[in-house]
Order: structure tokens, then C-alpha cells, then sequence
């Protein structure tokens, strides 16, 4: 079942250059990723949550001489990053409609067949490929459908995830050998976790193994210093792109380190908390920070991921059960608002041709059901609750007031709170309220959102509503997924003696 | 006194003496006919009756079956023969590519063919080399072949650089080759590989240093014919002067059977040298690594880039000679394979973009060549990709199996170095995937079509493609770890 929500997607990419008629590519685009929305759905449904652990399981053999095998499975940390993955291919689809370019759908195709693979791979080597797929059609969406500099954008993302998996790759190679001991390699990763001792052995090399993996998930989610290729991919990236970079892309980062990282080098993470959590707390105020000085609205939207993001790091960073369900949570919330506002935001600009904060004044008059889905997300985005986001943030925050190492980070992060709504209202001031300018109402058509674009924002805000409100539906299957994660790191420190 | 035959195994000279007289064969038909088709299809035909030898004398060294001939100093074990295959398809490979491209150039000339043939049996020779002799003869006849064909155009001022250029070096190539089994025969008394390890080994033994002197001459001589860095000077201007799909032949083929040669006097007599000879190599190769891949990244022309990407790629399979004895061997015969297919593809679609003069290959000339030649664009795309070391793609998996096996062999800095470097390769790689996608047209593009380079570009893509994402099958067949060592 899992494999199909792989492979469907795959293989519709595949098929793309077969049709003759451009309009067939988004068609199909449309049923593959409608098709494997509900099959997610249907999994996650499905899996029995007394049970917990890795349901669903499916292993092939791939490359055995090598310990390379085709594992694929799905727990509660992975399950809504995989229904948000088919959920937002689907709006992203909606949301381009207008589109005739079967390339294009094609490689949004391909991105979610990959995407899927990098959460449900158990296998390193296959969660590493998985991993670099997912690049190369967000390489060409940006760099042949994106704006201006959309060359640039697309080979500073590019060349900054390469960097990234590269060290990736040099430690999931190192963590295997390691643990193999001599004996007959694997990469399975439910080996490796039997090979926990082995691991943590290796004390010289232990926290440079543990940097690789980090590394490329920090570049990923992204963190400070390593987030400024996001301004420019995101304010390049066609709409659609963006969406499903801020909606999903990103996660790939806070996902790796919680599933890679806690779990397998308990021991480092707990040497790089202070670090981890600085830079957590520079993400979350700089990112606030920096968002308020932009001019163009979609850059500071992807300011504010830097913040929202810093969130996660710092809710992983506290180690604790209530930071890292929080982190989680703040993700899907994440992907899901983010994902609606960037959505908007390329409505708007469609209309308006234009993406500076300053001409787009009296958004909400102009268009109504567009600009009040603008203010539900721009609310959200502040972390208001009733919100997804506010679940979220708080729930990491509060995890980081939990644990004694991490509480003055938390005391520092809730100015980047502040920040971030202060940002949030101003940005609805000044897009949202007031008229329209003369001219902008002469020159272009402000129509409201048709069918088609609300049918793409429905379930994005019904989601964002749903989960703000009743969290029962979405945090007990992460909790059951992170919570055996921190049993190892609290027997890690019940051995150091902490 | 009574006449002592030699010990001749004929099944085990089959695939060389295939190639040998088709190749004389074509040369004489060639004097009566100058069709080249005749003779280019009589090249290929020659090439899948080897193969088919090949291919029964592999699977019977499978069945545990190890022939030899000559006592021990022609192999046909499995490593020699999964070589064959790389240097079969890769000949094959630059025929195709040649054909049509010798027309449009008005290089015809029937002799073209036989000069492949032999230069790929002179590899076969290096691969089955069991003995210092033997593996000397080999690089000669390869490379003979090769200095005549970097030359074919004659009219051109590069190509006939080219060919004199590779000529002198490789002369001196060959000199320190010869002098350093001359050392080797001094200190040992031996030139066949189970002797030399036997006279290493034995008591009393004193000449370490002459030994180690002459191990280290012979990898100058091999590194050369791999253009290891500082020994690849030739290459870019080589590489760049000679008709392309020569270039495609010496990027594949020459390398293929340097490389064997290399990764089976490494496996057996080096370990029984002075450190020194292994040392000589790690700095060999972290000196490759990190000035072939960087070289390549100011290169505008794109076959000159691809010139120094083979002079990385060298690096990346010297990793795998340095762990020789454990996996290296089976990584390196893997990654030999796909790079034979990625490379000759990229120079393959090489041929169909530049003009009959081999001008035209800089970057401009692939701006938005997604447009005007979606399928080339795409081929090329996918030989670049692979190149570069993206999943799912054979390269990818080349690497995955070189840097294991060096992580396994110890060599965890180098692999550092080389997985580094292998992300400035990416930029170079990528930069004609970006002009051919993020781009308008600059130029009108040629509408080269040829058939045969056709066939080429779609062996070559389904390959890279097969290797990428079923590469198990090849790798479980390459399981040669014992019988190579006990073949000799």
C-alpha cells in the first residue's frame, strides 16, 4: 500500500512525455494526487494506534550483497507528514490550474513519489536517495517555471541540500560500518536501533557522525546560519512550488533529526543541546526580525518560516516528550498555514502583478473571501488560538520551559512570539485594510476567488481550523511515535547521571 | 632436444584472437573495398563474437572454472573477464558513435575500424595480464592504436597536436612503465605476478627499496594512462583535439584497461611492497580529486569539462584500487560499467551538437536546447546527472560502492576529501543541465540526426538507467573476491 503512494506518483511522471495533448498532464496530475490523498488517509485511519510502532511494513530486497534493502513503513511521526505530502501535491495542483505545461505536473509528480519515500523509508540508504530525489524536480520547478532570478534561486537551493547531503551521506555510510562491527553491513534502520550500543562506542567519532546527519536536516528545515538560500527559493518559485517547499520540503529537516538524529545518537544530541537551542532561539527572533523589514510580501512569509521553524529546532532541542510532540506538531501546522498563505499570496500577485507589501493596500474590500482566508492564515501564522499553530508553538515552548537546560531559551523565544504576531498584524494593516489604491482598481481586475482556487484553500483551512481545535486527531499518533524516541535519550541520561 | 609447446589455452584466447582477426581481416578488406559501412558492421560483429566467448568463459569461471594460459600469465578469471565486457561495450559503444560522425567530418576511412579493434584487444590483453611482460605488451598494442586515432583528422592543427602530444607523453609513460618492472625484475628475478609476490615473500629477501622504486614507476607509468593528477596534462588537450568520438574511445576503453591492470597489481604485489607505494597513490589521488574537480569547473567548453571530469572520475576508481583487496575490485569493475555507458553517452550527444570541425561544444550552444531537442536535452541530462552522482542513476551507485569500500579499507579521509569534492562536481555538471533547461536559444541548433549515435545514446541511457535502479543483478555477478586472487 505504501509503495503504491510511491510509486503512482513515479510512474505518473513517468508517463507524462507520452501525452500529446499538455492538458491531459495536469488531469492526471489531479487524479494520481487525489488518488493517493485518500489512500493516506485510509492509512492513517487504518493504523491501529494501541499497537503503535511501524505498521504497514514492506521489505524487498534491493541491493543485499550491499545491506541495501527496499524498507518501507509507516509510524505516527511519519503518517502526517505523508498525508500532508499527497494533500498538498493535490492543492498545489489546484492551485496551478490554470497551467497547461505537463512537465511541470510532471515534476511535481515525481516530487511527491519522492517526498513519500523520504518518510516512510526505513532503510538509510533508500531514505537517502529519496532524500536527494526530492531536489532535482524543485531544481527545475524553480529554475524553469520561477520569476527573474529564478537561476540563481534554483542553484543556491540546489548546491546548499547537495552540501548538506553530502555530509549526510558520509555519516549514514559511517553509522552503518560502525555498527556493523566488522561483521555483515545493514542500513536497516531497525537494526541499527538494536546497535545502539555499538554506536554510542564509537565515542571519538560519535558527535562528527552525528553532525553529518544534523547538518544537512538544519540546512533542510532551515536554521540559522544556513537559511538564507530560503528567502530566494521561495520568492522565486512559482506558487505551487513554494507551497509544497514551505509545505513539506522543509519538514524533511525537523523529521530527519527526530527520526535519524534523537533516536540513533541520543548521547550528541545531548552535547549539542545548548548549541542547537541558540540556534533555535536566533532563528525564531532573526527570522521575525528580518521578515518585518521586507518589502516584497512572499520574502516575508518565508521570513516567517525561519521563525516558525525555529520553533520546531527549539522544541526538539528541549528533549523533552512535550517539545518534540510540539515540534512535530508545529510542523504539520506549519506546512499546512504556510502552505495556504503562500497559496493566497500567489493569488493576490496574479491579480495585482505585483508582490510589494506597499501597492497591495485594501486586499480584503477588493476581494473578500480572498482576503478573509488572507487573515485567517496571517492569524494563524501568528500563532492565535484556535489556530493549528498555536497547538504548536506552545507545545514546543512549553517543553523548553520543562527542561531546566533549555528554559532560558524559552524565556528568550517568546519575544520572537511577539515578533512574529506584531509582524502578522502589521502585514494585515497594510495589505489587508484600507481601499485599494486608484490605480491598482483601474489597471487590473481584483476578482474574487473562483471555484476552482477555493476548492484548493478549502481543505488547508478546514485542516488548519480542525487541528486548532481538536488536536485528540492529530497529536496522540505523534505522541506514540516520540515517545519511545526520548525513552532512549532519558536512559542516556539517566546513565550520565544527569 | 625434444620441442616444448607453450601451455595454450585457446578457449581463454578466444575473445582476444576474435578481435585480433577481425581486425586484420577488416584492414584487408579495407584494401579492396573503402565501404565503410561493410567494414564498420564487420568491427561490430566482431565485437558480439567476442562477447559471446566472453560470456561462455565467464559463466563457466562462475561454475568455478579457471582458465589461464601461458602458465598463469593470461587470466581468464572473473575480474579479467567482467573487464572484456566493460571494454567490449565500451568499443562497441564508440563505433556507433563513429560512423556517421567520420561521414559528416569526411574522416572516412575503413582503416578507422580495424586501429579500434586492435587498440581493445591491447586492453583485453592489460585486463588478463598475469604477468609484468604480457601487461606491458598489452598497454602498447592499446595505445599505438589510440595515438594514430587521436590524429584522424589530420588537416586539423589540434587533432595532429593531439596525437603527437599523447604520443611523446605516453612514450615517456611507457618509460617509466618499463623501468619500473625492470626494477622489479632486478630486485625479484621474476616478471609473473605469483613469482614476484614468491621472491617478495621469501627469506632473506633485501631489495624492498629497488622493489618499492620499481611499484612506484609502474603506477607513474599506469597513472598516466588514467591521467591521475600530476600525470594528466595530456589529457584536456587530447581529450579536446581528438575527433570526438575518439576521445569517447580513450575516455572509456583506455581507462577501462589501465584501470584493471592497476586494481590487479594492486591487489596482489603492492601489499607486499614498502608503504611507500601505497602511500604514493593516497597522495595520487587526493591530488586528483581536488585538482580535476576544480579545474573543471572554470572550463566553458564542454568537452574540455568533460575532459577533467574523466581526470576526477579517476580519482573516484583509484579509491577503489586503494581497497584493491577487499571490495575495491568488485566497486571498481561496477563503476567502470557505468561510467563507460554515462561517459560515451555525454560524448555521444557531443558528437550530434558541435560541428563537423568539433567547434560549437561551449556552454552557449546548449542554451534552451530543452526546446529545440527535448529527447537529446533529456539523454544528456540523464549522462550528466549520473556523472554527477544523483540517485537512481548508475553514478550514483559507482560512488555508493567506491566509498564504502574505502571506508571499509580505512581510507575515511580520503573518502572525505573525495565526497567533498564530489559536490563541486556537481556545479559543473549541473551548468549545462541549467543552459539547456533555464535558458532561451542563443544559436540555432544544429539538426544533426545520425542513426547509429541514436542507438549509442539509447544503449547508453538505458543503462545508466537499469544500473541506477536495479543495480543488485550486475554487482551479484561481479562476486569475485576469492577466485581473482586464487586465479592467479
Amino acid at each position: 500500500m505504501i509503495s503504491l503512494l510511491i510509486f503512482l506518483p513515479l510512474l505518473g511522471a513517468a508517463l507524462m512525455p507520452l501525452f500529446r495533448e499538455p492538458k491531459a498532464g495536469k488531469w492526471l496530475a489531479l487524479l494520481i494526487s487525489a488518488l493517493t490523498t485518500l489512500l493516506s488517509l485510509g492509512l492513517w485511519l487504518g493504523y491501529d494506534l494501541t499497537q503503535g510502532g511501524f505498521q504497514y511494513l514492506q521489505e524487498l530486497p534491493w541491493i543485499p550483497s550491499l545491506g541495501i534493502n527496499y524498507i518501507v513503513a509507516l509510524d505516527g511521526l511519519s503518517l502526517p507528514f505523508v498525508f500532508l505530502t499527497a494533500l498538498l501535491t493535490l492543492v498545489s495542483v489546484l492551485a496551478e490550474w490554470q497551467r497547461d505545461d505537463k512537465g511541470f505536473f510532471g515534476m511535481f509528480l515525481m516530487m511527491q513519489g519522492a517526498l513519500i519515500a523520504v518518510f516512510v523509508a526505513l532503510d538509510l540508504i533508500l531514505f537517502f536517495i529519496a532524500f536527494e530525489l526530492v531536489l532535482m524536480p524543485m531544481f527545475f520547478i524553480i529554475g524553469i517555471w520561477g520569476y527573474d532570478q529564478r537561476r540563481y534561486a534554483a542553484l543556491k537551493f540546489l548546491l546548499y541540500s547537495l552540501i548538506g547531503s553530502v555530509f549526510l551521506l558520509l555519516a549514514i555510510l559511517a553509522t552503518a560500518f560502525i555498527a556493523s562491527g566488522g561483521g555483515m553491513i545493514s542500513f536497516d534502520y531497525r537494526l541499527l536501533l538494536t546497535q545502539l550500543p555499538a554506536i554510542a562506542a564509537a565515542k571519538g567519532v560519535l558527535l562528527l557522525i552525528s553532525s553529518g546527519f544534523l547538518v544537512a536536516f538544519l540546512i533542510k528545515l532551515p536554521a540559522f546560519p544556513v537559511h538564507t538560500w530560503l528567502p530566494h527559493a521561495h520568492t522565486q518559485a512559482p506558487t505551487a512550488g513554494s507551497i509544497l517547499l514551505a509545505g513539506v520540503l522543509l519538514k524533511m529537516g525537523g523529521y530527519g533529526i527526530i527520526r535519524f538524529n534523537l533516536a540513533l545518537f541520543p548521547e550528541a544530541m545531548l552535547s549539542l543541546q545548548p548549541f542547537l537551542a541558540t540556534l533555535a532561539v536566533i532563528g525564531i527572533l532573526y527570522g521575525g526580525y528580518v521578515a518585518m523589514g521586507q518589502t516584497d510580501l512572499k520574502k516575508l512569509v518565508a521570513y516567517s518560516s525561519v521563525n516558525h521553524m525555529g520553533f520546531v529546532l527549539l522544541g526538539i532541542a528541549s528533549l523533552t516528550a512535550f517539545g518534540v510532540g510540539g515540534a512535530v506538531y508545529q510542523m504539520v501546522a506549519h506546512g499546512i498555514i504556510t502552505g495556504l498563505m503562500f497559496m493566497l499570496v500567489g493569488m493576490m500577485s496574479q491579480r495585482t502583478h505585483t508582490r510589494t507589501i506597499a501597492a497591495m493596500k485594501g486586499m480584503y474590500s477588493a476581494m473578500p473571501v480572498l482576503g478573509g482566508l488572507m487573515w485567517l492564515a496571517m492569524l494563524g501564522g501568528a500563532g492565535i488560538p484556535g489556530m493549528a499553530g498555536f497547538i504548536g508553538e506552545f507545545q514546543a515552548l512549553l517543553g523548553a520551559f520543562q527542561n531546566p537546560a533549555t528554559a532560558v531559551f524559552a524565556v528568550l523565544s517568546v519575544f520572537g512570539i511577539l515578533i512574529n504576531g506584531g509582524l502578522m498584524l502589521w502585514t494585515i494593516q497594510r495589505v489587508l485594510q484600507g481601499e485599494p489604491s486608484v490605480q491598482m482598481q483601474e489597471n487590473y481586475d481584483l476578482y474574487d476567488l473562483k471555484g476552482l482556487e477555493l476548492a484548493a484553500a478549502a481543505p488547508l483551512v478546514a485542516l488548519a481550523v480542525l487541528w486548532g481545535l481538536w488536536p485528540p486527531s492529530l497529536s496522540p499518533y505523534i505522541d506514540r511515535a516520540v515517545q519511545p524516541v526520548l525513552e532512549l535519550v532519558t536512559n542516556v541520561t539517566k546513565v550520565a547521571g544527569f | 632436444m625434444p620441442l616444448v609447446l607453450p601451455d595454450i589455452d585457446w578457449l581463454t584466447l578466444a575473445p582476444l584472437l576474435v578481435l585480433l582477426s577481425t581486425a586484420s581481416l577488416a584492414a584487408l578488406y579495407a584494401l579492396y573495398n573503402r565501404s565503410s559501412k561493410a567494414v564498420a558492421l564487420l568491427a561490430l560483429l566482431g565485437l558480439a563474437v567476442a562477447a559471446i566467448f566472453n560470456l561462455q568463459l565467464f559463466v563457466a569461471s562462475r561454475a568455478g572454472e579457471l582458465r589461464s594460459s601461458f602458465g598463469l600469465r593470461y587470466l581468464a578469471d572473473q575480474g579479467a573477464l567482467a573487464f572484456n565486457f566493460v571494454i567490449l561495450l565500451g568499443a562497441a559503444l564508440a563505433i556507433l558513435i563513429s560512423y556517421d560522425y567520420l561521414k559528416r567530418a569526411e574522416l572516412e576511412q575503413p582503416e578507422y575500424y580495424p586501429l579500434m579493434l586492435l587498440s581493445a584487444s591491447g586492453a583485453m590483453v592489460m585486463a588478463a595480464a598475469g604477468d609484468l611482460i604480457i601487461l606491458l605488451l598489452g598497454l602498447e598494442i592499446m595505445s599505438l592504436a589510440v595515438y594514430v586515432l587521436s590524429a584522424w583528422r589530420q588537416q586539423a592543427r589540434e587533432s595532429a597536436e593531439a596525437g603527437m602530444k599523447y604520443f611523446l607523453l605516453g612514450a615517456f609513460a611507457s618509460a617509466f612503465l618499463i623501468y619500473g618492472i625492470a626494477l622489479i625484475y632486478g630486485a625479484t628475478g621474476f616478471f609473473s605476478y605469483p613469482q614476484i609476490v614468491a621472491g617478495l615473500l621469501a627469506e632473506g629477501f633485501e631489495q624492498i627499496f629497488l622493489a618499492t622504486l620499481g611499484g612506484i614507476m609502474i603506477l607513474a607509468g599506469l597513472g598516466f594512462k588514467v591521467a591521475l593528477v600530476p600525470f594528466h596534462q595530456w589529457a584536456p588537450d587530447v581529450y579536446t583535439g581528438a575527433p570526438t568520438p575518439v576521445t569517447a574511445f580513450m575516455s572509456v576503453v583506455v581507462k577501462t584497461a589501465a584501470f584493471a591492470a592497476l586494481l590487479r597489481i594492486f591487489a596482489f604485489i603492492y601489499p607486499e611492497l614498502g608503504v611507500l607505494a601505497v602511500q604514493s597513490l593516497v597522495v595520487l589521488i587526493a591530488l586528483t580529486l581536488i585538482v580535476g574537480n576544480f579545474t573543471a569547473l572554470v572550463q566553458r567548453g564542454i568537452k574540455r569539462m568533460l575532459a577533467y571530469s574523466a581526470v576526477a572520475h579517476a580519482g573516484y576508481l583509484a579509491l577503489a584500487v586503494l581497497a584493491a583487496g577487499n571490495l575495491g575490485m568488485r566497486a571498481a569493475i561496477w563503476y567502470l560499467t557505468a561510467y563507460t555507458l554515462m561517459n560515451a553517452g555525454a560524448f555521444a550527444v557531443l558528437t550530434l551538437l558541435s560541428d563537423r570541425n568539433d567547434h560549437g561544444d561551449d556552454l552557449e550552444r546548449f542554451a534552451g536546447l530543452a526546446r529545440s531537442r527535448p529527447y537529446l536535452a533529456a539523454a544528456m541530462t540523464v549522462f550528466l546527472l549520473s556523472l554527477a552522482g544523483i540517485p537512481l542513476l548508475a553514478g550514483f551507485v559507482g560512488k555508493i560502492l567506491v566509498f564504502s569500500a574505502a571506508i571499509e579499507a580505512g581510507y575515511v579521509s580520503l573518502t572525505v576529501i573525495a565526497i567533498i569534492t564530489s559536490v563541486v562536481a556537481m556545479v559543473y555538471y549541473l551548468r549545462p543541465v541549467m543552459y539547456m533547461y533555464f535558458r532561451e536559444p542563443e544559436y540555432e541548433p544544429l539538426q544533426t540526426n545520425s542513426r547509429s549515435t541514436h542507438i549509442a545514446i539509447g544503449i547508453a541511457v538505458f543503462g545508466t538507467v537499469l544500473l541506477g535502479i536495479f543495480p543488485g543483478w550486475w554487482y551479484s555477478l561481479l562476486d569475485l573476491g576469492q577466485s581473482l586472487l586464487a586465479g592467479l
